[in-house]
């Protein structure tokens, strides 16, 4: 008689950078490891894991010559490698879920490692990547500025990386929408989004040296301009991470009150760690490069714009920021007070109706993810606890039924219809056409799959046709 | 005997033998050169070694232990040994970055002589790109076995997947299960001092890499027993275990090379992705005809533990003594031996075998043979009395003599002449035109039913395809974190179906263009169809004696 004591979800063993390149001698192995959490461990024992993952990478070696080893399970931990610049690997260590039973009164442990959807991690491991890249540049092109200085560059990263590993300890309920990097934009009605749009163009029109400019809404992005999908996504960590929560950056407001409390963004300004430096540098790519730009970030009510400048001009000056703020002060305004009423409108409708089923979770959920934009649109609550959630089995199912964003000068993306029911009696019903794929989840045991297929397509009409007027 | 004489035949080719083992080697190298003789004596040599393997206290075997032990301790490198070839092994060898651990570096007695350099495998991409491997190595590191190349030439290689599994073991205490890249993945099992691995291309999942691996060490363990191989590793760590198993590589070969990484078109390769076997399709009474004539025959017989009628790797009865039953991966391994075998065709054999989940420490004494010249149905009387070799003679001569009589054995040969299987499944098949493949098993007994491949899929690349939308939607179904009851899926080029049921798993394939309504149509007339005729193409419970 077997009884469940206990069980441990996925939780975060390690994570590490190295370059093989960097210690090639006898008794400089350390010189390898660019940055290793945590950071208490031994050395020796960080040298070993290091060691484990190069000869993996090499016996992968002999069979394939693309260089691309990607998980390596073993019965307790999973690793996940990603390698973005050549020599330079990532690797991700997690120890999978585990359940403590207790077997005729012994205690065992069982690991249950295909629990863990390696899809979603690898796509974790890449979000740390992409976001050090935002903020600092290719490992690369940082190794060439410190002269290839292993120890130097080792420093720089962990700085960045500590603070990261930090925020992001919950590994857990990472799902698909980690998995796909994408981002839910803000259903805007077509009158209030041709408005932002038109905004945005404006400004870019009259300051012919801001690149780019994106219009964010509490989190939720408005308009994303031309920038790619990676980098709208690191952006908007970024943004998530230091400006929304940030209370104590001062404000770097010209003409509008002194700094006082940062709630008051009643008149809008520009927000700046230290006043009087030139304002952030981050990679992005405009224009088909990755390029050094300034950030600049203007924060009025719950709308956050950021602003992208090529950092091969000079920083801006005080002027510059007058004017700016001065141009579009008041027409911002009105624009996010006009939002800000759409939003909480929509959300009265919202939370009426539903008010009735708060108690039972059979109201079918649907997600739809655009993959050429990368953006998603769903009713799923991915933080909601007990009988609200979707239970992870599921959510993971989704994850393995996914698509990968593919190349789009590839060949046509395959056309797709699935239906699934799983042994908990859920069924996912998934389509996939033009890049675009939608899923739509429904927990009533009794349907057939006749039935199933109607209340889908039902869904699929009624949610997820206002899709043209998204952007790009 | 045998002993002395081999090692004068053979040693003359290698002047350097500072120790008799280098005979052993050199007899499983058929491209000698030295006196013919050497030929003969390799093959009777062999013979003798499985009969002495059955009586355990064969002088040979004991000999053959002990000259395994000075083959050199495998971790420390010994080129001396060699007659140099082993030299270039060790210029070639990737110094890993394992500052703890020990590097293997098993330049061993495992070269043997070569008339030609040493192939670099890891330079030849017809090799590397094959697409499937699957390596059998002990747990020091010896080889011994690889499905492509020749295992003596992958030392090196052997030597890196021993270090990497015992890294993970005794630094971590965990054990490696998997290794994913790009297009291919690697399958590590540890089974009782043997570690298999599988490099694998193909369509098949972690858990069924995992399952063929576990045959290939059952169909070790078949020719061996478990106990007789725990006990060698036991006293000798560095064994070379090919000694034992030189014959039966071909058992492991034809075992392997059921799907399609062989190039070859068959159903045989769903027998294996469900874990059950086939039944040969037979007219109710003429099937229980043969359980009794079977019957009536052997109940007198003690120690006969099982008896197997099989015909074109299909099951045509089984019967058993009371409380004991056959595993299909036991059956698989029977369907193996008698399909890679062709001379059980012509005379009796008496032959030990082990099956390994029924009892991996002992052998039972199979009586091999085919029914009659004219019919290919193959018997097994499975025994453990290993001198009761003239009694299943005698027995199958009488079974075979009341098969004649009750024309049983015109209804198995009227039956194996069917090009498509069977009539009347045939029949039904072709009555749904849009159903282009099906596998349906009961859950009760581990039995399938598939119709024959046809077109599209008789060309090797559709097969291929067909076998890579089973493998996964297989896979997806009996998945241990995920599982899941129905699958209906449109594609591009079939429509593919999973359901299962309390009663039964149903797997199926359909043109693309068919409606939902109409599939659902379809599946329920076959089921209907199938239920009728249950008794023709299932056992249900197999009879005892």
């Amino acid at each position: 008689m077997t009884k469940l004591l206990q069980r441990i979800e996925v939780t975060l063993r390690s994570f590490y950078i190295f370059n093989s390149s960097y210690g090639q001698t006898e008794g400089e192995e350390y010189k390898k490891i660019l940055y290793y959490h945590p950071n208490d461990i031994e050395l020796n024992t960080k040298i070993k894991d290091v060691g484990l993952s190069e000869a993996i990478i090499t016996f992968t070696r002999t069979f394939t010559s693309d260089d691309d080893c990607k998980a390596l399970h073993t019965q307790k931990t999973t690793q996940l490698f990603y390698q973005p610049e050549p020599g330079f690997w990532l690797v991700l260590v997690l120890n999978v879920p585990k359940e403590i039973k207790s077997k005729d009164g012994i205690e065992v442990a069982e690991y249950r490692g295909s629990e863990v959807c390696d899809r979603i991690y690898h796509s974790v491991l890449r979000q740390f990547y992409y976001i050090y890249r935002f903020q600092y540049g290719t490992l690369q092109d940082n190794a060439l500025a410190l002269n290839g200085d292993a120890v130097q560059l080792a420093k720089k990263i962990q700085e960045f990386f500590d603070k990261i590993i930090a925020t992001r300890q919950q590994l857990a309920p990472c799902d698909i929408i980690d998995m796909l990097h994408s981002i839910q934009y803000l259903p805007l009605g077509k009158a209030l989004f041709l408005r932002a749009h038109n905004f945005s163009r404006m400004l870019s029109a009259t300051f012919p040296v801001l690149k780019e400019c994106i219009m964010l809404h509490n989190d939720l992005v408005v308009c994303g301009g031309k920038l790619s999908s990676v980098d709208l996504y690191s952006l908007h960590a970024y943004i998530l991470d230091n400006v929304l929560e940030s209370c104590s950056a001062p404000v770097l407001a010209r003409s509008s009150s002194p700094s006082g409390s940062s709630d008051n963004y009643q008149k809008g300004g520009f927000v700046n760690n230290v006043p009087d430096e030139p304002p952030l540098k981050v990679q992005v790519t405009l224009d088909a490069d990755l390029k050094p730009h300034y950030l600049l970030i203007y924060r009025v009510l719950n709308v956050t714009l950021c602003l992208f400048i090529d950092a091969e001009n000079a920083p801006p000056k005080h002027e510059f920021y007058d004017d700016v703020h001065t141009y579009m002060g008041s027409q911002l305004i009105s624009l996010a007070r006009d939002i800000a009423t759409e939003v909480s409108k929509q959300n009265l409708a919202a939370l009426a109706p539903t008010s009735s089923n708060s108690t039972t979770d059979c109201s079918p959920k649907y997600l739809f993810i655009n993959e050429q934009s990368l953006k998603h649109h769903t009713n799923v609550d991915r933080h909601a606890k007990g009988q609200q959630s979707i239970p992870r089995n599921v959510m993971n199912l989704i994850a393995d039924l996914a698509n990968e964003p593919t190349n789009i000068d590839g060949a046509a993306a395959a056309t797709e219809e699935l239906q699934v029911k799983t042994t908990n009696d859920f069924w996912i019903v998934k389509r996939r056409c033009n890049w675009r794929q939608y899923y739509v989840i429904l927990s009533n045991s009794k349907a057939t799959l006749l039935d199933v297929t109607q209340e889908a397509k039902r869904i699929f009409e009624q949610e997820l046709t206002d899709d043209v007027f998204f952007d790009k | 005997m045998e002993i002395e004489q081999t090692p004068t035949n053979v040693a003359t080719s290698d002047t350097n033998s500072t120790s008799e083992y280098l005979d052993a080697e050199g007899e499983s190298d058929p491209d000698e050169g030295v006196a013919d003789g050497v030929d003969e004596q390799d093959d009777y040599y062999q013979e003798q070694e499985r009969e002495a393997e059955a009586q355990r206290h064969s002088i040979i075997s004991e000999l053959r232990g002990e000259l395994g032990t000075r083959t050199g301790n495998a971790l420390s490198p010994d080129p001396g040994a060699e007659s140099g070839q082993s030299k270039d092994l060790a210029a070639s060898v990737e110094s890993l970055a394992l500052s703890a651990s020990a590097s293997v570096k098993t330049e061993d007695s495992g070269n043997t002589v070569d008339d030609e350099p040493d192939h670099d495998y890891q330079n030849d991409s017809a090799w590397c790109g094959q697409k499937k491997h699957i390596f059998i190595l002990s747990e020091a590191g010896k080889p011994i076995y690889s499905l492509h190349g020749s295992e003596d030439k992958l030392v090196t290689l052997f030597g890196v997947i021993q270090a990497l599994v015992s890294f993970v073991q005794h630094s971590q205490q965990d054990a490696i299960t998997s290794i994913h890249a790009r297009g291919i993945k690697f399958v590590f099992i540890q089974r009782n001092s043997l570690i298999l691995v599988a490099a694998s291309r193909t369509n098949m999942s972690v858990q069924q890499l995992q399952r063929q691996l576990s045959d290939v060490y059952n169909q070790i363990l078949s020719t061996l027993t478990y106990s007789h191989m725990s006990k060698i590793f036991e006293k000798r760590k560095n064994f070379d275990l090919r000694r034992l198993l030189s014959g039966s590589e071909r058992l492991i070969y034809n075992l392997l090379s059921n799907d399609s990484s062989s190039k070859r078109v068959s159903n045989n390769v769903f027998d294996f992705l469900t874990n059950s076997i086939r039944v040969f399709p037979l007219a109710t009474s003429t099937r229980s005809n043969i359980i009794s004539a079977i019957q009536a025959n052997c109940s007198k017989i003690k120690d006969l533990v099982f008896a197997v009628l099989i015909a074109n790797n299909q099951l045509i009865a089984l019967v058993r003594m009371k409380k004991y039953s056959i595993h299909p991966a036991d059956l698989r391994l029977i369907f193996n031996l008698i399909e890679c075998s062709q001379s059980f065709k012509t005379y009796e054999n008496w032959t030990p075998i082990c099956l390994p989940i029924f009892d991996k420490n002992g052998y039972l004494h199979a009586h091999v043979s085919y029914l009659a010249e004219d019919c290919q149905a193959c018997l097994l009387l499975l025994s453990v009395d290993r001198n009761a070799f003239f009694t299943l003679s005698e027995a199958k001569a009488r079974i075979t003599e009341k098969l004649r009589k009750n024309h049983c054995l015109d209804a198995i040969n009227e039956g194996l002449q069917q090009p498509y299987n069977d009539a009347k499944l045939y029949e039904q098949v072709l009555s749904v035109p849009e159903l282009r493949h099906f596998l349906y098993k009961p859950k009760t007994t581990a039995q399938l039913l598939c119709p024959m491949l046809r077109h599209p899929y008789k060309s090797l690349e559709e097969f291929e395809r067909l076998e890579a939308v089973y493998c996964n939607i297989l896979h997806r179904i009996h998945n241990n974190a995920r599982p899941l009851k129905l699958i209906y899926e449109v594609r591009e080029r079939e429509i593919v179906l999973a359901w299962v049921t309390a009663t039964y798993e149903l797997y199926a394939v359909f043109e693309p263009i068919v409606d939902k309504a109409t599939v659902i149509k379809y599946v329920d007339k076959l089921i209907k169809w199938i239920e009728k005729e249950y008794d023709v193409y299932f056992i249900r419970t197999h009879a005892t004696f």
